[in-house]
């Protein structure tokens, strides 16, 4: 650095005499450029030849985490001051072009690219305009290192003072840190992890239940007996006492959820999913066989002819704009007609041929409507949908089969399929009516579609039949009310849909999903695929299931040996029937809360139910990087019951900046940054290749930060629970640091499929030392590295680490007409287990194929909103959840959320683009900023969801006595010029503006601090939120 | 000042008149722990081939061998093009296509990282307007790059030729002649350009003063209060120094909606050039007779 | 007073310090008290914080100081212009003005120029303006001119004061005899023949002087606008020439208004007829630029064109269209006018300096409404509109400037022999 300095000062010494050179000009300047041409200089100035080239020295290929896509990504870095708390900058982030991700339409490079070519560039920018050193990523991407070098960093452990949420800390040293949450702090008057768990296996504990249910032993003995390691020895069922610790992960799930499963053996494992996409998620799911789990609704976008895009903006959210956004315009150059259905005019929809603003909540009414039109018109594909079996598929030229022909036990409460075995023609096999005669699935080769009859006394009913009925249950006219779309329109739209055979798609997310019947809307929108067949089709519907196996080949890694193997009922009650528990024998019917049967991980929950004590209470929470204060329903509420030790004990986070939750923990960890630290987030690839993504250490920062996998591995192991230390791993190998669980996986991936990688060779080993000598610094060890791995798998996971990560070859996507990675399995109609299940509060079956159902509260009744509008809400463009508020250049996009207002109500309101407003809806009053636009649904309104921030840099706080100031909006004006929808200034506000949208979310006040969210799923109803606007 | 002397000064005259205001570069050559005697000997001949007396090929022929030795590989600079001999390299030139647009704003972030531009500069923006009324309605995303115009308005009127145009086709700024005068942020009809008003990212960002983008292939070290470019106009560039190093503008690699496409326009076979020969393409503003190098699909 | 012993005490003489009155005392204490507040402002403006310092942004980049530059090289050419009625033409009816118009044609000049210097980002570069000369650049010419200029000026009021000067060296004592002494080159005697030579001289400078004022500096600076064709509302033909014309109008505006407030502070008798033909002057540039702009607005709207209306309505409807109506139409236009076309008040020489401040501070608004309103308007739709109002910091750099312009010529005026020598001025024209 001094020696460039150096440099510099030797040129400048020189320009003090060139600058003889630069006095001339003044005189026979003009004259020459007039002789010379006057626009282009004769003379080139004031141009160097520094280009701050880089090699593969400089680059390390990772993944970005800014938003919960997870592309794969290259860092070029760069050193810095010697005086720089940090080991190297990230000199710029691009996307990593070995990636099928980010290198749409061109596709990837060869994998087997050595990486100095790859850095060095493949491409021609004169030609071609591609250089190819780097790929895509989206904004949000582009800006992650100041994600990483935000300077509201925490960079040591601290504890709080005063209350929780006070805003003020002391630092304190990791081991104190340790010491306090295992054995309780007398301060804090925190209990330490060591007496709160406890725990015995579910096998143990239930053999002596059976013994006390036949009478063989007495409830004393029992409560003697357990009374230390359950919750509640009345109801054993509960589990053990380790379920009291609820651990919250929002990232490094893989890692952490193993050891909460099997390490620390509880029950309450939660991830970001609960609010994030699982209504979706188990509506998907549910539609198909469950066997291997089908999460998500992707069209094949480079083949089909014809795509609905519904309720999810891929151009800018959803699994990667960076994947989505070029594929999509590329396939709508190539001539693919795009319909949109979202209430709101999306950056998707901009570019569609039909915008369909749907009423929210309204699109299962819209997808029964389609249906009913196709099954009226005959526009499904009979001949696929009387298959029922896989032979009988492959003789159509199909891959999947349907359910609609299997018969369904209607003398049955539950309505579950006919078995085989019910009518003595085999076992489990489900019932399908050939030729008039019942026969197992398995040896038919087509089944009746409609079928109204009694077999051997039993009422039958395909499945076809039901849902047909279910369809004609409501006319057009209905239908087009609760979606208020025009019958035209929606005939238009199911002819459509049906005009293109298999080339056509849905790509389908959260914005139908996040509703009180997204289930079932999420389920009738999947009707269509199936009523067209175009499952696994080039062209049609995807399965996403490309992936290289990480945690099992080489090393299994999901496996805990000896594991405290979790059980009992999660305190947010989900995956459970209520009638098969303890408390119903108790309670019976209404349960206290809504007890979620098709539900999991529904981490919004979690604080409210402790507060009720129902189930039970949860007395520790261990966070990282989700915030359920500020990303789940009903801010207020969850904010009043973190801050209270009688509804959480203690509360931990790791956390990169104090945010929303963080600011309630009692102590903080300071974790690493996603650019400095090693972790395992899958992308559900959405691409027709196998993929295996590494996220791997690219500089270090903050100096004490440890990752939270650290802070698990060490509290485990001061615990003396399993699967972290020594022997952590089934074949004896220790885990130690998180490196020796990481690295491993990277061995998993390298060798999974026919053929392992190649090996690195020498120079790839070289460059792989050097390229992480240079970024890392004192915090690489090559040694170390190469010590968690066996000497014959180094060489690869360097292949691999050195690519970041592991990427199938072009050139193999397709099987005839068909994808490659097929779904090749069953889809349903019916979904057996919810016509089995009931609700917790009416004790009423829930329905088993799909239907128009409308927005309930938990005791069964239509909600009946005091507000007139309806707020929708959606991700921002800009911002990646709540965590990338740290972006000023981000923010300088947009660094708010406005609500977006139809002309038409604001015009009854008079509201102007830019007036202040006062929303309110039933639970809170926020203040937002207004944009008037044509481009909402009027009687709707809405906004994204990423802003209002109370922290995370947006207020002030204390460490150890010393105040630090929120961050200050930049720019030198007094004055504002941005206007909504007009923000070029560049001046990023300052942190925490705009308003929390899940403030604002509904109360559902049939049970104790209820918020509305799906009766079957258990996600939270984000887009049923009513308001009204007042200007302020 | 002799503007209008009949006798053009002598080049000991100029030599004395810089000597005078300038710093003295032996000084500063002494305190650079390279070779003093070099600079002398290059300053000296520098003059040598202002005033004509020696070619500038013959210039770097004498120096690029102990320039190497020097400074090792960082100064591989060979003579440069002389006027004379035809330009034979790319004319850069982007097409934006304007259907594939989605407005995301990553160009616009991609920017700011790679060229490292202080808040409230932007070199490039996306600017979005919304047509139609409910439910028919559109939205139009311009982005705007600076369009490096063949007849810049910008280059009309800077008065000290700091802003010039390279026969790469890109419009540059020398910032170390730039008075900050903002003429030509004032003319440019395209409002590309903006003043560096001097701050920074620093109090959010760890770091961000140590890396400067080397805009014009310029190495300016940290930035640092008052230091050029500070208090001079900047612009988009093309991203030259990417351009020189084999990578394409930022804003093209990452562009998610495959709008943008960059190349030599001297090259009738490039992608650019292909594609602004579609009927669907136009320059903003045309009527100016500006003549943008960035070409829009409409 | 106007008894011949004063006439003969010119207001620079040493002599007359002693009785400084109150009135004058006040004058250099405040305009001393302005102009270092303004320094102060400025070292911790423009010097340590540079443009952040001031409203300006990337949106508006040129404001208050742009259009104070302006307005001074108007004053300046204006005045000059009118200076050259006498020296140029010997239009004698005006001589007493002449050299005041002269002094205040150099003051306006060192203002503007200091204004501009102000407003730039890299001061430290400046002389690179001087060095490379683009030859497309309206600026890059007009930087040259004005050298070109200010040389022009100071050379033309050094020699319509050199008799004076030499007088000066032989009756003053001291530091100010050495000064003078320099200033006239130890030349000890003014000849008759030195006298026709000057006035020669003068002829020519003065007669170079017109198109380079109206061409070069004014016309030019007029240019500097009016070839930005991002800028429709600017980019007219109509423009340098309106420019020009207020030019003349602040100039008159600015004669009459020195020459009628100092005679009246000395208490001195004042030329009405003089006084009323400058009056009727200051009306007839006023009509042309009144007709002038009619047709710049009804071409320009004409047009339709999209910016070039949006300036005009921004001008003439938003929050700041007080500026447009009370100065640019009010103070520097109609109000003017109308006490310039009553009979009644255009025979006063009260009403003629009201007219003529009326249009100075007015001009103030004209400038202003020539650089802020068409950059407030975004080049293309969907970039944010501007917004610029000066701040304190720039308030209180502009004011102390405008002291420090007064004081300049204050003190030229003490200094040199601004003031004809009655005597001697009236040998002169005898002579002839
Ligand atoms: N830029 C950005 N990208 C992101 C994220 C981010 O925060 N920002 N987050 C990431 C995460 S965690 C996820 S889960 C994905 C989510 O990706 P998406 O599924 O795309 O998520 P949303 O934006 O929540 O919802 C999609 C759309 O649903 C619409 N919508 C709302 N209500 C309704 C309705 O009732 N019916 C219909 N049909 N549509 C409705 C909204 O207007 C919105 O346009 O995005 C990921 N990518
Ligand atoms: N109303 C409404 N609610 C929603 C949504 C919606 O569209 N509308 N979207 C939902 C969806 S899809 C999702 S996925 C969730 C997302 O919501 P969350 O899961 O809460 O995710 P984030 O907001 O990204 O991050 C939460 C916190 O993690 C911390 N953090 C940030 N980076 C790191 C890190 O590197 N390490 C650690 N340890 N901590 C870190 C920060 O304090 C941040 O506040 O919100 C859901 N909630
Ligand atoms: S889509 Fe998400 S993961 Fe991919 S680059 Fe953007 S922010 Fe990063
Ligand atoms: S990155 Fe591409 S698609 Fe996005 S706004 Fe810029 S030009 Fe448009
Ligand atoms: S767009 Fe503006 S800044 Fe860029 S070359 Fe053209 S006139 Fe100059
Ligand atoms: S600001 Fe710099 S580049 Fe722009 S016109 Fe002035 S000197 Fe030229
Ligand atoms: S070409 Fe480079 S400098 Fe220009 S807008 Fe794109 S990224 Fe910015
Ligand atoms: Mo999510």
């Amino acid at each position: 650095m001094s020696k460039e300095m150096n440099r510099r000062g030797f040129l400048k010494a020189l320009g003090t005499f060139g600058a003889v050179a630069l006095v001339g000009p003044a005189f026979v300047g003009p004259v020459k450029q007039v002789l010379g041409g006057v626009w282009t200089e004769d003379e080139v100035h004031g141009v160097g030849t520094f280009y701050q080239d880089y090699t593969a020295e400089n680059v390390i290929f990772t993944s970005c985490q800014q938003c919960n896509a997870t592309c794969t990504i290259k860092a070029y870095i760069m050193p810095g001051s010697q005086n720089g708390p940090y080991s190297s900058l990230v000199r710029k982030i691009a996307g990593n072009q070995y990636s099928p991700l980010n290198m749409v339409p061109y596709g990837h490079i060869n994998y087997d690219t050595p990486v100095a070519q790859a850095v060095k560039g493949t491409g021609d920018v004169a030609k071609t305009g591609r250089g190819f050193r780097g790929a895509r990523t989206c904004l949000k991407g582009q800006a992650g290192i100041q994600t990483a070098y935000d300077t509201f960093r925490v960079q040591k452990p601290l504890k709080r003072v005063g209350e929780r949420g006070s805003g003020v800390w002391k630092t304190i040293t990791w081991d104190q840190a340790y010491k306090e949450i295992l054995e309780g702090s007398a301060d804090l008057k925190t209990p330490g992890l060591k007496t709160i768990w406890s725990y015995v296996p579910e096998s143990v504990v239930m053999e002596d239940w059976t013994k006390i249910e036949s009478g063989e032993m007495k409830q004393e003995e029992f409560d003697q007996k357990y009374k230390d390691v359950l919750i509640d020895t009345k109801h054993p069922d509960l589990g053990p006492k380790a379920n009291q610790i609820a651990v919250m992960a929002g990232h490094r799930r893989e890692f952490i959820e193993r050891l909460a499963g099997g390490s620390l053996g509880t029950a309450n494992y939660y991830d970001h999913g609960g609010y994030c996409g699982i209504t979706s998620v188990m509506g998907n799911v549910r539609s198909h066989d469950s066997e291997k789990q089908k999460k998500r609704m992707i069209p094949d976008y480079e083949n089909a002819e014809m795509v609905i895009v519904w309720g999810t903006n891929p151009m800018t959210a959803n699994r990667g704009p960076t994947t989505f956004a070029p594929m999509i315009t590329n396939a709508l150059e190539r001539g693919m007609k795009m319909v949109v259905i979202d209430p709101r005019f999306s950056k998707t929809a901009e570019k569609a041929h039909q915008w369909i603003p749907v009423k929210p909540g309204g699109d299962g009414a819209l997808a029964m409507a389609m249906c009913r039109w196709i099954i009226e018109n005959n526009r499904y594909d009979e001949l696929y949908l009387q298959n029922p079996n896989k032979d009988s598929a492959e003789t159509d030229g199909e891959t999947t089969w349907s359910d609609a022909s299997y018969l369904v036990n209607a003398s049955d409460k539950k309505r579950p399929f006919l078995r085989a075995k019910d009518l003595g023609l085999g076992a489990e096999e489900f019932v399908v009516l050939e030729n008039g005669i019942p026969v197992a699935h398995t040896k038919a080769s087509h089944g009746k579609l409609e079928v109204n009859t009694v077999i051997n006394g039993i009422k039958v009913k395909s499945v076809f039949t039901l849902f047909k009925e279910k369809a004609m249950e409501k006319t057009m006219q209905n239908y087009s009310k609760m979606c208020d779309v025009p019958v035209d329109q929606i005939n238009q739209l199911a002819r459509e849909f049906t005009s293109h055979g298999k080339k056509v798609g849905i790509h389908s997310y959260r914005g139908p999903a996040m509703h009180a019947n997204g289930y079932y809307s999420v389920r009738a929108i999947n009707m269509l695929n199936h009523l067209v067949g175009n499952h696994d089709w080039k062209g049609g519907d995807t399965s996403l299931s490309a992936k290289f196996k990480a945690t099992e080949g080489r090393y299994d890694l999901a496996t805990v040996p000896n594991a405290n193997k979790a059980w009992g009922i999660p305190v947010t009650r989900h995956k459970v029937p209520y009638e098969k528990t303890s408390l119903f024998k108790k309670d019976g019917y209404p349960a206290k809360r809504p007890w979620y049967p098709l539900g999991n991980k529904l981490i919004q929950d979690v604080l409210p139910s402790s507060a009720e004590g129902y189930p039970y209470k949860i007395r520790a929470l261990i966070i990282n990087r989700t915030s359920p204060v500020i990303a789940g329903p009903r801010s207020e509420m969850q904010e009043k019951f973190i801050k209270d030790p009688k509804v959480v004990e203690l509360v931990v986070s790791s956390d990169i900046v104090i945010g929303e939750t963080t600011k309630f923990a009692d102590y903080v960890l300071p974790d690493l940054a996603y650019l400095e630290s090693w972790n395992a987030e899958d992308i559900f690839p959405i691409i027709k290749y196998k993929f295996a993504g590494v996220i791997q250490p690219v500089t270090r920062i903050v100096p004490e930060a440890r990752p939270t996998e650290q802070v698990y591995i060490d509290l485990l192991k001061a615990m003396g629970l399993p699967g972290v230390g020594e022997k952590a791993l089934v074949d004896g190998s220790s885990i130690h640091t998180p490196e020796d669980y990481y690295l491993k996986r990277i061995a998993n991936i390298a060798f999974d499929g026919k053929k392992p990688v190649k090996d690195a060779n020498a120079e790839e080993m070289k460059i792989f030392e050097k390229a992480r000598k240079n970024a890392l610094g004192k915090y690489f060890d090559v040694n170390k590295l190469k010590n968690t791995v066996k000497p014959e798998e180094w060489s690869k996971v360097i292949y691999v680490l050195n690519r970041g990560g592991r990427f199938e070859p072009q050139g193999d996507e397709y099987r005839g007409n068909q994808l490659k990675y097929q779904w090749n399995n069953l889809v349903h109609f019916y979904d057996e287990k919810a016509a089995g299940f009931k609700s917790a509060y009416t004790g009423k079956f829930f329905e088993g194929v799909p239907f128009a159902e409308e927005i309930r509260t938990y005791n069964g009744e239509v909600y009946k909103p005091n507000k007139p509008l309806q707020f929708i809400n959606w991700k921002s463009r800009n911002m990646a959840t709540h965590r990338t508020e740290s972006n000023a250049w981000l923010r300088e996009i947009r660094s708010e959320n406005f609500l977006w207002v139809n002309p038409i109500d604001a015009s009854k309101r008079d509201i102007k683009t830019g007036d202040e407003v006062f929303i309110s809806s039933n639970s809170t009053k926020v203040r937002a900023a207004v944009l008037v636009t044509e481009g909402i649904k009027p009687g709707v309104v809405g906004a994204n969801f990423s802003f209002g921030q109370s922290a995370y840099g947006s207020s002030e706080i204390k460490i150890d006595g010393k105040k630090t100031e929120p961050v200050k909006a930049y720019g030198h004006l007094p004055f504002e010029i941005n206007k909504p929808g007009q923000e070029e200034t560049g001046y990023a506000k300052e942190r925490g503006r705009g308003f929390s949208v899940n403030a604002l979310a509904d109360k559902d006040n049939s049970y104790f601090e209820g918020f509305l969210a799906d009766l079957l799923a258990g996600g939270p109803a984000q887009q049923d939120v009513f308001v009204d606007i007042d200007k302020a | 000042m002799g503007l209008f002397s009949k006798v053009a000064p002598s080049i000991k005259e100029f030599g004395d008149m810089v000597n005078n205001i300038l710093p003295d570069g032996e000084k500063e050559l002494e305190q650079s722990p390279y070779d003093t005697k070099l600079g002398l000997d290059m300053a000296r001949d520098a003059r040598k081939v202002i005033a004509g007396k020696i070619k500038i090929e013959d210039f770097h022929k004498v120096y690029s061998a102990s320039l190497i030795s020097e400074f090792g590989d960082h100064f591989v600079s060979g003579p440069e093009v002389s006027k004379d001999k035809k330009y034979t390299g790319p004319k850069w030139g982007m097409v934006i296509d304007l259907k594939k647009c989605i407005g995301c704003d990553t160009c616009t972030v991609s920017c700011k990282a790679e060229n490292r531009t202080p808040p409230g500069m932007s070199y490039n923006v996306v600017l979005e307007t919304e047509l139609g009324s409910y439910p028919n309605i559109s939205v139009m995303n311009l982005p705007r790059p600076c369009m490096q115009c063949d007849k810049p308005a910008c280059v009309q009127v800077c008065p000290t030729r700091a802003s010039f145009k390279m026969e790469n086709g890109i419009v540059a700024i020398d910032n170390d002649r730039c008075i900050g005068c903002r003429y030509c942020m004032v003319a440019c009809p395209y409002g590309a350009r903006s003043y560096d008003f001097g701050n920074g990212y620093e109090e959010e960002m760890t770091g961000y003063d140590e890396i400067t983008s080397p805009e014009y292939g310029m190495d300016r070290g940290k930035r640092k209060k008052g230091k050029v470019p500070e208090g001079t106009v900047r612009k988009c560039n093309f991203c030259f120094h990417r351009l020189e190093r084999g990578e394409e503008p930022a804003c093209v690699e990452t562009c998610i909606g495959d709008a943008r496409f960059f190349g030599d326009f001297n090259d009738p076979n490039s992608v650019v050039s292909k594609l602004a020969a579609s009927p669907r393409a136009f320059r903003l503003k045309e009527e100016l007779g500006t003549q943008p190098r960035v070409v829009y699909l409409r | 007073m106007d008894t011949k012993a004063q006439l003969n005490q010119p207001i620079y003489d040493v002599g007359i310090k002693k009785r400084m009155n109150t009135l004058e005392k006040m004058w250099w204490l405040i305009l001393s008290a302005v102009f270092i507040l303004g320094v102060y402002s400025i070292i911790d403006g423009f010097l340590l914080q540079g443009m952040s310092s001031t409203n300006l942004s990337n949106t508006v980049p040129w404001g208050g100081w742009v259009a104070f530059y302006i307005y001074f090289i108007g004053m300046s050419a204006g005045s000059f212009l009118l200076s050259t009625l006498v020296y140029g033409f010997g239009m004698e009816q005006y001589e007493k003005i002449g050299r005041s118009a002269l002094l205040s044609a150099i003051v306006s000049m060192i203002t503007a120029l200091t204004f501009i210097f102000l407003d730039l980002g890299r001061p430290d570069h400046v002389f690179n303006s001087v060095i490379y000369w683009n030859v497309t650049s309206t600026m890059s010419w007009e930087i040259h001119f004005y050298i070109v200029y200010l040389i022009l000026l100071v050379t033309e009021l050094y020699l319509t004061m050199r008799g004076d000067l030499i007088k000066l060296s032989k009756t003053s004592q001291g530091v100010k005899s050495k000064i003078y002494q320099i200033l006239v080159f130890n030349k000890k005697e003014m000849t008759d023949i030195d006298k026709g030579k000057d006035r020669k001289l003068l002829k020519i400078l003065g007669i170079i002087g017109i198109p380079l004022a109206i061409f070069g500096v004014h016309g030019g600076t007029g240019s500097i606008f009016a070839v930005l064709k991002a800028r429709p509302f600017l980019n007219s033909g109509l423009f340098p020439i309106i420019f020009i014309l207020s030019a003349l109008v602040s100039g008159t505006a600015l004669a009459i208004a020195i020459y009628v407030i100092k005679n009246k502070v000395q208490k001195k008798p004042i030329d009405v007829t003089m006084v009323k033909a400058l009056g009727g002057m200051l009306a007839l540039f006023l009509v042309i630029e009144l007709g002038l702009e009619w047709y710049e607005f009804l071409i320009g709207s004409y047009g339709l064109q999209h910016e070039e209306l949006a300036t005009m309505k921004l001008m003439t409807t938003s929050a700041w269209s007080w500026s447009f109506w009370l100065f640019q139409m009010g103070l520097a236009m109609v109000f003017p006018l109308t006490i310039l076309f009553v009979k009644k008040t255009r025979q006063s020489v009260n009403w003629i300096l009201a007219a003529a401040i009326m249009t100075i501070v007015g001009v103030v608004g004209v400038r202003f409404n020539m650089v802020v309103p068409s950059l407030i308007v975004p080049q293309l739709e969907g970039l944010p509109q501007g917004n610029y109002y000066p701040n304190l910091s720039e308030w209180i750099t502009t004011i102390g400037l405008l002291a420090m312009c007064l004081l300049i010529y204050t003190i030229g005026e003490k200094l040199l022999p601004i003031e004809e020598d009655e005597t001697s001025e009236n040998g002169v024209s005898q002579h002839e």
